[in-house]
């Protein structure tokens, strides 16, 4: 690979604005996807240890354990943070 | 050579223009499905195998399979369950701001 042709393309970039926002735009939205996927991943995890002991055909009330039990993990995230900003002071 | 095909191998710089960016951005998003997919996997194998794997034997017996494909099919429905109500909260978080 050509080592100029990162500035080459940066260059280019700096040439077109507009194709410039687009691939910021592009990329901030490519990371709130994936934080988002992140959060999932993690609560699915912790939730299904709680929720779910036994597989059936369906989820059936094992859906309202999920439901409440991802509820209650964001909001112990917030009561924590608010919890450690509070004791900052 | 032009546009995308010169990326990585070919001499001289890529051009970039709305159709490169395009492809690299539809490149950036199946990688990311990939990488999204593989930890899933990952994932359930651990959670199933947990789950429907209590006596390994010589092999995966009938029920073994059959709690298996439960298991993954439940895990996604309980993967698409917190996905939503993620989304609603944060929504609702949005509007009370």
């Amino acid at each position: 690979m050509d080592p100029g042709m990162f500035e080459d393309v940066a260059n280019q970039l700096k040439n077109n604005p507009e194709l410039a926002r687009t691939l910021v735009e592009e990329q901030k939205k490519m990371e709130a996807q994936m934080q988002l996927k992140t959060i999932v991943n993690k609560l699915s995890m912790e939730c299904w240890d709680k929720c779910v002991d036994k597989v059936g055909t369906s989820l059936g009330r094992q859906e309202t354990c999920l439901t409440h039990c991802a509820e209650r993990y964001l909001e112990t995230d917030q009561f924590i943070r608010q919890r450690m900003t509070n004791s900052k002071k | 050579m032009d546009g995308y095909s010169s990326f990585g191998s070919g001499s001289g710089s890529p051009t970039v223009n709305s159709e490169t960016i395009g492809e690299t951005i539809k490149v950036l998003h199946l990688q990311a499905a990939l990488q999204q997919q593989e930890m899933l996997v990952q994932t359930i194998n651990d959670k199933c195998f947990k789950m429907c794997i209590n006596n390994p034997g010589s092999s995966l017996d009938g029920s073994q399979q059959k709690c298996l494909s439960k298991c993954v099919d439940r895990y996604i429905d309980a993967w698409n369950c917190v996905s939503r109500t993620v989304t609603n909260k944060i929504r609702q978080q949005a509007q009370m701001m």
